[in-house]
This record gives structure tokens, C-alpha cells and sequence, in this order.
């Protein structure tokens, strides 16, 4: 049985013209130790996805369709019934370590209390956990650390603290919001390695969000890719990345800088994506795809389903022959 | 401090008017020697920079000048005003922080929701409604119909005051183990701490509600609820102290106007604290009592940013790490 089994899971919104449908029918598994990473644009649905999956939407979101953790309905929680799951079984790191350590708490009070509230541990019980996570994700001199503030540490510090916080109850979901997108380029590759280090080590399913496709194929199995709420592309993160077949995958691909390229520029796909709730039916990409036909809008794009649970959305298929050609030579 | 007593001069010399002839009778006024001794006496004969230089002299030797009004030295009256006034600001804002942070966090817990409605009804009302007439409604309702409070001023009629120690009549009479007459003081007390506690109430529990609101919305108190933390203790630890830093500056501020007197509340329950003697002593262009009065005031202005300094650093622990 998959660690979580999110199926058909819509979020819809409240803004000042009514709902607005920000995830919309979206599913995918994820195994015990597998890395999941979901691309997409800005307002795509990554975050609202893993807020759902922490019970954090704004108030009045309306949430249907079922997302099972360990066999366990997630969707339809009452707050209690969220607190005792959020932080102990599906720990979160945001994208920003900056603004997301509390500036006035010291970070022994930070690391410590949820221990103290989940696994029911005294306080000096607490701290010498918190060490010795902090020892795990490299942070020098933790008796120090613990007694400081957030203030005092560099970003790509706070992150390694965030990060060892969230591991803190032994969470067996971890969901990673961009969180290498706010650091240095080298301090990033640090906090990947890291990351895939405590997958191995502490057995971890990690749902990796970031708009980085270079990101994503250094350490996830698996990709999915949203564009305005929906899921466009779906497999192995190697399939997707050699023979995308959704125009939007290969626009994102296509933007990543090449270093052998002797173009100066940096592609970039056309246009702006649907404004949230304005979603058309049938393929929102198409406004800005160049393989647009008719039969692209006015219905549903039905799913593609090659081997390996390779999926995508896409009418044209324009990458189709493309693939086949190579298939032969 | 400088800068304060220049202003309180410069502006009590442009109004109009002759200190001598509110201070000295008509029969007097018609003497012109009187007159003239009058001004000598207190030093108005002579001109103003100069009168203003002796004044600081003075200042700085720790004497305030004496009182046209009282006849007493200014230092004298205010050591006997300021503690009245000190007395019911401090219940004043006693109240007003508890029930100010309480209907505030009840507020901002509750946003949108009916406690939130019935309470920014209410502080709305508090803010809008004159202290005056609130004064007057009060003092008739509680008092005179009702009887539910003592009469005016700091004792009842006929009773005789703790010896001074602080000047504070409950801390005097706690302190000389006179139990019942400390509180028949807090009784006397209470009425117009109250009127004087509704408007601040109604500020911080408004300024409370915004800040929670406001800090509400930041990514750190998202991760405190992303680690399954209860919601009273993400209000209690993660939201309540960063909200304390501008509360504590409001609070400041509202003490500091508490303590630098309310005229009107004052003479409404004869008060005799430095609101009336303010009030008096304008009235009398009595020129070291105004100035005594504008150095009292700046000074424990002054004094207030310092405590709210000081309170920054017990609750916002990083400070001291630098």
C-alpha cells in the first residue's frame, strides 16, 4: 500500500468574485522513501497542494476528493483531529528559512516544543534530541545553537535548522516547499544532498515543490507537473525529463539555462498563465502553446497512458512522432 | 527637557492677559505701587529672556518658583497633586491592559465572527463617546442613583488622610496597616479609573486586534501551526509576544497621557490631581505653576519611552543577544 493516495483532490478558494478552483482533481502516490517533486509556474497549485496535505488552507477553502496517509482519510479533518497529524506523521520545511523561524523564540523553545507536545517527552529529554538532531543536519556547536536566535544564523543555517525541526517527531512525510529557492546556489546543493542523506537514513517520503526542473532531477523519482491547478505531465522523473510529450514539460525544460548554448538569452515560454479561477475548459496551456489546435479547448483533455506510468494531457501530442523517430534509430 | 520648558515659557507669555490683575483684587489693581511691587515680587518687572534665564536658573537648583495661586512653592503643590493623579492612572491603566489585551485577543481569535462584532461595536462606541459626558453619566448613574460608589474626591468627607509616605492614600494606608482606610481610598478610586480606563480599553483592545492580525499573517506562526502545535499555544507563544512590542508602545503612551492628567474627569469627581492644578493654574496665568506642571509632564513622558524601551528587551529576548 502507498504511503499517501491523493485521488481526484480539488481546493477551491474564496476570493471577492466567489470560489476559485486552485487545485483541481489532482492525483498521484507516493511510496514509503520515494522523492515526488511537483513543477510548475507560480500559482500553479504546488503550495496549495502540500497545504491541503497539512490541513493549512486559508479559512473557507473548500477541499473534496480523498487523500489517504497510511490508510488514514485526510481530507474532512477537524482542526484537533490535524494537530495530532501535522509535525508528528507530515512535517513541512518552507521556502523561506528567513521569515520562518519565529525571531523572538529562542531555537530550543522552536525545536523543542512540539516534541514535548506530540511525543509526550520531558523537556531535557527534548533538548538532547534536539542535539543530537542538529548534529544530523550539520549545524556546529548545538548546545550554542539551541541557546541562540534566529537572527544569528545565515539562511542556509536556518534552513538546516528548519529542516531538523521538521524531523523532529520522526515524521514519515516530509514536504518541502522550494526550499533550497531562497538560498545561495551552493548553499542549495548542500541542503539536496542533505535532504536525500535523512531520505535514506530516516525512511522518509519527501514531496518536493520547486519551479526548477535542475532541482528536481537531482533528487526526485518521481515528477509531476501542474500548470494552473491541473496536472499536465506525470512519471518517472528520467522518462520526463529526456522525452517530455507535454509542450508545457518542454517549455520548462526548454527555459533551463544550457551551458552549451551559445544563445545569450534564456528561453522563456510566452504569455502569462490563467488568472486563478479563470481556468478554461479544455487545456489551459493553450493560449500559449505554439502546437494549439481547435480540438485543444471546449472539452476535456483526456489523459495519454504510455509505460511506466508515464501520463500527460495533451490533444496534440506534438512530441509524439518526435519520440517514435528515436524509438527507431 | 530643554527644549520643553523654552516652549511652556514662550507661549505662556504670548497670551494675553496680566497675571497681576487676575491675581491681585480690583482695589489693588487701582494702586499702581502695589502693582509694581506685585510684578517685583515675582520677578515680572524685569524682561523676558531675563525672566527666563533666572527661571532656568532656578530650575536647575531644583527649585520650580513659587505659586502666585497657592502661595506656595510650585514643588510643594506638585508633590502633593501628582501623587493623586498617579494613583488613578495606575488602576486607570491597570484595568485598561487587562481588559484591553483581553477583548483584543478574543477579537482577533474570533475574526468576523459575533465576539469579534459585539466587541468593535463596543470599542468603537468607547473610542467615540467624550470623556466628558461619559463623566457625567457615570458620577449620576453609579453615585447618585445607584450609590454604588463613594462621593467625590480621594476620601469620604471628614476622614483624615494616611500620613504622607508616597502620597498615594491606598499605598500609605496599606503601608501604615490601615486596612479599611486603604479601601475606602480604592473605593473612592474606582469610578473615575473606570471613566478614565474606557478609552483606553477601547484603544488597545483595537490596536491588540490589529496587531494579532496583523502578525497572524506571517510564514512563522504557519510553521508553528505546520508543527501540530495547539492553537492556544501558538497564540500564547508564537503570536502574543511579537503583538506586545506595539502594544506596549501604545500602553506607553496611554499611561503617559493617563498621568499627565484629565482635566475633565478631575473636576468631575474633584480630583485634586495634576489635571486640576493644571487646569487652575492656567486659569490664573500662574507662569511657575504652568511651568512646573509642562516639566512634570515631559518628564514623565520621558520617563515612559524608557520603560517601553525596557520592556522591549523582556519581551523580545533576541535584543539581548544582538
Amino acid at each position: 500500500m502507498a504511503l499517501l493516495e491523493v485521488n481526484n483532490l480539488s481546493v477551491q478558494l474564496q476570493t471577492k468574485t466567489g470560489f476559485a478552483t486552485a487545485v483541481d482533481r489532482l492525483s498521484f502516490t507516493l511510496d514509503t522513501g520515494e522523492i515526488l517533486g511537483i513543477a510548475g509556474e507560480s500559482g500553479s497549485g504546488k503550495t496549495m497542494t502540500a497545504l491541503t496535505l497539512l490541513g493549512l488552507l486559508p479559512q473557507h477553502a473548500k477541499v473534496t476528493g480523498s487523500a489517504k496517509f497510511d490508510g488514514q482519510e485526510l481530507v474532512g479533518r477537524t482542526n484537533k483531529q490535524w494537530q495530532q497529524i501535522r509535525g508528528n506523521n507530515i512535517a513541512m520545511v518552507f521556502q523561506d528559512p528567513m521569515t520562518s523561524l519565529h525571531p523572538m523564540l529562542s531555537i530550543k523553545t522552536q525545536m523543542t516544543e512540539h516534541m514535548i507536545t506530540h511525543l509526550g517527552i520531558s523537556e531535557k529529554q527534548a533538548v538532547i534530541d534536539a542535539e543530537e538532531l542538529l548534529i544530523d543536519v550539520r549545524i556546529p556547536d548545538p548546545k550554542k545553537a539551541l541557546a541562540s536566535y534566529a537572527s544569528q544564523f545565515s539562511g542556509g543555517m536556518r534552513q538546516r535548522i528548519c529542516i531538523a525541526m521538521a524531523l523532529a517527531c520522526k515524521p514519515k512525510l516530509l514536504l518541502a516547499d522550494e526550499p533550497s529557492t531562497a538560498l545561495d546556489v551552493t548553499v542549495q546543493a548542500g541542503i539536496l544532498t542533505l535532504l536525500n542523506r535523512l531520505r535514506e537514513e530516516h525512511h522518509l517520503s519527501i514531496i518536493f515543490i520547486t519551479h526548477d526542473l535542475g532541482v528536481l532531477s537531482s533528487i526526485t523519482n518521481k515528477l509531476l507537473v501542474l500548470y494552473a491547478g491541473r496536472e499536465v505531465e506525470s512519471g518517472l522523473t528520467s522518462t520526463i525529463l529526456q522525452r517530455p510529450r507535454h509542450p508545457y514539460t518542454q517549455g520548462l525544460l526548454d527555459s533551463l539555462p544550457q551551458p552549451e548554448s551559445d544563445e545569450k538569452l534564456l528561453k522563456s515560454i510566452a504569455g502569462f498563465p490563467p488568472e486563478l479561477g479563470k481556468q478554461p475548459i479544455g487545456c489551459a496551456f493553450a493560449e500559449r502553446c505554439s502546437f494549439t489546435e481547435a480540438r485543444c479547448s471546449g472539452k476535456e483533455i483526456a489523459p495519454t497512458f504510455l509505460k511506466d506510468d508515464h501520463k500527460f494531457f495533451c490533444a496534440v501530442d506534438p512530441y509524439a512522432k518526435q519520440d517514435r523517430q528515436e524509438v527507431e534509430a | 527637557m530643554l527644549g520643553i520648558t523654552f516652549i511652556s515659557f514662550s507661549v505662556t507669555q504670548l497670551v494675553p492677559g496680566d497675571p497681576a490683575a487676575l491675581n491681585l483684587g480690583q482695589s489693588a489693581m487701582s494702586d499702581p505701587t502695589i502693582v509694581a511691587a506685585w510684578r517685583a515680587k515675582y520677578g515680572l518687572d524685569k524682561p523676558v529672556p531675563e525672566q527666563y534665564i533666572i527661571y532656568l536658573n532656578h530650575l536647575l537648583h531644583g527649585d520650580l518658583g513659587q505659586s502666585q495661586q497657592s502661595r506656595r512653592a510650585v514643588s510643594t503643590d506638585l508633590a502633593e497633586y501628582f501623587p493623586a493623579t498617579l494613583e488613578l492612572a495606575t488602576v486607570a491603566i491597570f484595568f485598561s491592559l487587562i481588559f484591553g489585551l483581553l477583548f483584543g485577543i478574543i477579537a482577533a481569535v474570533t475574526r468576523n465572527r459575533w465576539p469579534d462584532q459585539v466587541i468593535r461595536f463596543i470599542t468603537l462606541t468607547g473610542v467615540s463617546v467624550p470623556t466628558f459626558w461619559l463623566s457625567l453619566v457615570f458620577f449620576y448613574v453609579f453615585y447618585f442613583k445607584l450609590s454604588w460608589f463613594p462621593s467625590n474626591g480621594r476620601l469620604d468627607p471628614g476622614v483624615d488622610a494616611p500620613s504622607t509616605i508616597t502620597g498615594m492614600y491606598t499605598v500609605d494606608a496599606v503601608l501604615h496597616g490601615q486596612f479599611a482606610l486603604a479601601w475606602q481610598a480604592l473605593r473612592h478610586i474606582m469610578l473615575p479609573a473606570i471613566v478614565l480606563a474606557i478609552y483606553t480599553i477601547a484603544v488597545l483592545t483595537r490596536f491588540t486586534r490589529a496587531s494579532i492580525l496583523e502578525i497572524l499573517n506571517n510564514d512563522y506562526v504557519r510553521a508553528a501551526r505546520a508543527k501540530g502545535l495547539p492553537e492556544s499555544l501558538v497564540i500564547r507563544r508564537h503570536v502574543l509576544r511579537p503583538a506586545l512590542l506595539s502594544i506596549v508602545t501604545v500602553a506607553g503612551v496611554a499611561f503617559g497621557n493617563l498621568l499627565a492628567g484629565s482635566v475633565l474627569v478631575e473636576n468631575v469627581f474633584s480630583w485634586p490631581g495634576i489635571g486640576q492644578y493644571a487646569y487652575r493654574s492656567s486659569i490664573g496665568l500662574d507662569l511657575p505653576g504652568i511651568m512646573g506642571v509642562s516639566i512634570v509632564v515631559a518628564g514623565i513622558f520621558i520617563t515612559m519611552n524608557l520603560l517601553v524601551d525596557i520592556a522591549y528587551r523582556f519581551i523580545d529576548p533576541s535584543l539581548r543577544h544582538g
